[in-house]
């Protein structure tokens, strides 16, 4: 493997490894109603899930993070984005 | 050598980009976390492009291409944004901000060397 393979494979698996802590902070924007750190985490999660092959799951943070910025009813692109990144901790 | 800067305040795509350009021997690569560490490194080490975040806290990227055209060092450094927006409908607005393109998130590493090479024509 090149040192490009490796790196991306250690970042993928800190990737995964991270996504419970991801819908974590989810819930607690959400309870919290904070809707600033819901964007700011799904553009994190926007920039680099795609990164590591997780393509459906950038464009489900996409699509929060621009809701979010155009001011629209978040709720449901955060469940959508939640449930994608549940299903990827247990995996 | 061909001096590469790219600019994003994620750690985790700076490393790879890092890598990435890497893989053209020709390329010398630096990176910046924000649009204020960009324009220092710019001014005194004369990148040939600067690969330019769009989303970033503090100064985003539109906002550090104008600063960067405020100093006769940078005036005319290439700059092409990366954004994740690329496929939407903003390219045409980045265009009229004098960017020289844009580079869409996520890029693939392997070809985003050939793409920022054809940028920097």
């Amino acid at each position: 493997m090149s040192p490009l393979d490796d790196k991306l494979a250690e970042l993928r698996a800190r990737f995964v490894r991270r996504s419970a802590d991801a819908v974590a902070a989810i819930d607690r924007a959400t309870a919290e109603g904070d809707r600033e750190a819901l964007i700011e985490r799904a553009h994190a999660i926007a920039g680099i899930a795609g990164l590591f092959g997780f393509g459906e799951i950038g464009a489900a943070a996409l699509d929060l993070e621009e809701c979010g910025r155009a001011g629209g009813d978040i709720e449901a692109a955060a469940s959508r984005l939640r449930a994608m990144l549940v299903a990827l901790a247990a995996d | 050598m061909k001096r590469v800067l790219y600019v994003d305040d994620e750690p985790d795509i700076r490393e790879i980009a890092e890598l990435a350009l890497g893989l053209d021997p020709e390329f010398e690569v630096r990176t910046a976390a924000s649009g204020a560490e960009a324009i220092k490194i710019a001014r005194e080490w004369l990148p040939e492009i600067v690969l330019l975040d769009v989303m970033m806290p503090g100064m985003d990227g539109p906002e550090t291409l104008s600063q960067l055209r405020g100093h006769p060092e940078t005036l005319h450094t290439p700059v092409a944004f990366v954004t994740a927006r690329a496929q939407r409908n903003e390219i045409q607005n980045f265009a009229t901000l004098d960017a020289v393109g844009v580079i869409a998130k996520p890029f693939d590493p392997i070809t985003l060397p050939v793409q920022v090479r054809k940028l920097m024509k």
